[in-house]
């Protein structure tokens, strides 16, 4: 499965040059968040039940509604028109549950947003779905595209991976006490948690070449990690990473301490102690649940497309094992890109450059 | 020669009484409604073993989304209910399971969506496929509609129906549509 094309918008601006530029300059894009970009019905919740506003990465635009600001986003994305049979997945860990949440009015959480990827695209439509595999949703529905195509049952499939904030999230995040104090310190000593973060990816993928190819796509569950994430399940996502001469590493890198720590155990586990560059973007833009893993196959195709590296702002020393992320890529070749979710959820993803 | 074993299974929400499996789930008492369902019915279908598993959800989270917002007390285990994949990993918990899975919040036709995933994969080399419908039942439950591709027969009990879905008793389009499930439905 090769990737076609990739456009998103982040808290860093509306496309992938804000977000690049952003990365490379190391300007975060987190910051106070703005009430009023949320309904009224939202703010009021809010107010009552949390107090001052916290630090997260918010779309510089407001909409009335989650559904309006991914029908904003949606409208902006030009998928190339292609002949064959397209698929779409619309992957996302909560859709616009924050639109519903407060009312008794009916629901309907992740599918309006696919029915407006389906207005959107210029072509024949065989299959469409929508994945919701918590943190790693990108990377589940990236795994699903990859064999839908592999098993020639549509030659496209247009990805868009998102999700927005709202109180329901916040005060959810909250209650887990997962986070941060004032800046994600993703793998380093002091890492306090995570800052929420708001994107919508769109990823054309398809059978036809172009010079990016995933080679491999894996996922895991397991019982046993409902919100702690477990070394070992993000192992067995990883077979064989050891000898794939791997460039650099984005990983999941949310910035709280059990998944930091979690990850750096797994990937010193198969890379035998020597992991190569690693890098994330959730210090810049924050944790995109659903998104994430899409934000991050963006932010490895940059990379690879320019030859330029972008490291974790370094605020504290980095965990034991952890010491590659104030190195340099050994190439731009072949990136792995790692995810993790509540529910026992890991995965992983290597993207090459043909 | 039957492609698939299918099963279909309505399960009470009743959590005045400690379940059968509460010493594999041992905080069974935070799951919300849908996560103890899904409990109840991994415990019935104790012998399978998949490699690989889907879950079409009707209805997402919806009902726990509201409960979280309207409890006012936000508690991390109820948070953690809220998102719809999380359910599995109260199943694969209880089953020892440790497989790829993939969640989808299917609206329409959750039955239908499960069937056409499932098969595609064990057609394509997938052993021991799960892939299983989940909706609420309009009663006070869940209805599972499990659909079971390469599994030895002898995995799978009375519970299951073989079903050929080459043969001509076999109307897809009903079966998508949920139209033909009484027919074929133990």
């Amino acid at each position: 499965m090769f990737l076609i094309q990739h456009q998103l918008q982040t808290s860093a601006g509306p496309d992938v040059t804000a977000f690049w530029n952003s990365l490379n300059s190391g300007i975060s894009a987190i910051d106070e968040i703005q009430l009023s970009n949320w309904n009224p019905r939202a703010q009021v919740f809010w107010e009552k039940n949390w107090g001052p506003a916290p630090i997260a990465a918010q779309f510089s635009d407001s909409s009335s509604s989650h559904l309006l600001a991914f029908k904003k986003t949606i409208e902006s994305f030009t998928p190339p028109k292609m002949d064959g049979r397209w698929g779409i997945l619309f992957s996302s860990t909560k859709g616009i549950t924050e639109d519903y949440v407060w009312d008794e009015e009916s629901w309907n959480s992740y599918s309006p947003v696919l029915e407006l990827l389906k207005k959107q695209l210029d072509g024949d439509l065989y299959e469409s779905s929508t994945v919701s595999n918590a943190c790693a949703s990108a990377h589940a529905a990236l795994h699903l595209a990859r064999n839908w195509i592999e098993q020639d049952r549509v030659d496209h499939v247009w990805l868009v991976s998102g999700d927005l904030i709202g109180p329901f999230t916040m005060l959810g995040f909250k209650s887990l006490r997962a986070l941060c104090s004032k800046s994600v310190q993703s793998y380093q000593s002091k890492r306090d948690g995570l800052s929420l973060g708001e994107s919508i990816v769109s990823l054309v993928l398809s059978k036809d070449p172009s010079p990016l190819r995933f080679l491999h796509t894996g996922i895991s569950n397991d019982g046993l990690s409902t919100t702690r994430p477990s070394k070992d399940c993000l192992i067995k996502t990883m077979p064989n990473v050891k000898n794939q001469n791997i460039g650099f590493v984005i990983g999941h890198g949310t910035g709280t301490p059990a998944n930091d720590l979690a990850e750096i155990e797994a990937l010193n586990d198969v890379f035998d102690n020597r992991i190569p560059f690693l890098t994330s973007t959730k210090w810049c833009v924050g944790h995109t649940l659903g998104a994430s893993g899409a934000v991050d196959v963006v932010a490895a195709a940059e990379m690879m497309n320019t030859e330029k590296f972008f490291q974790i702002p370094i605020h504290s020393d980095p965990i034991s094992g952890a010491e590659s992320i104030t190195q340099n890529p050994a190439h731009y070749q072949k990136a792995l890109i790692t995810s993790l979710g509540f529910g026992g959820t890991h995965a992983s993803l290597i993207l090459e450059r043909v | 020669m039957s492609e698939f074993y299918f099963s279909k299974l309505d399960v009470d929400v009743d959590r005045t009484l400690e379940p059968s499996w509460s010493k594999k789930v041992p905080r069974w008492y935070q799951l919300d409604d849908a996560a103890f369902a899904i409990a109840e019915w991994g415990s019935k279908l104790m012998t399978l073993d998949p490699e690989l598993f889907f879950l079409f959800i009707r209805g997402a989270s919806n009902k726990t989304d509201r409960q979280f917002v309207m409890k006012g007390t936000f508690s991390p285990q109820d948070f953690v209910h809220t998102l719809p994949s999380v359910r599995f990993g109260t199943l694969a918990e209880l089953m020892g399971w440790s497989v790829p899975m993939i969640c989808q919040c299917e609206e329409t036709t959750p039955n239908g969506r499960a069937f056409l995933e499932g098969q595609s994969w064990a057609r394509h080399g997938a052993s021991r496929v799960l892939s299983v419908a989940m909706e609420p039942n309009g009663v006070a439950g869940f209805r599972f509609m499990t659909h079971a591709f390469s599994f030895p027969q002898k995995s799978l009990d009375n519970r299951f129906i073989a079903v050929n879905s080459n043969g001509n008793n076999f109307d897809l389009n009903a079966w998508v549509s949920g139209t033909a499930q009484t027919e074929l439905m133990v």
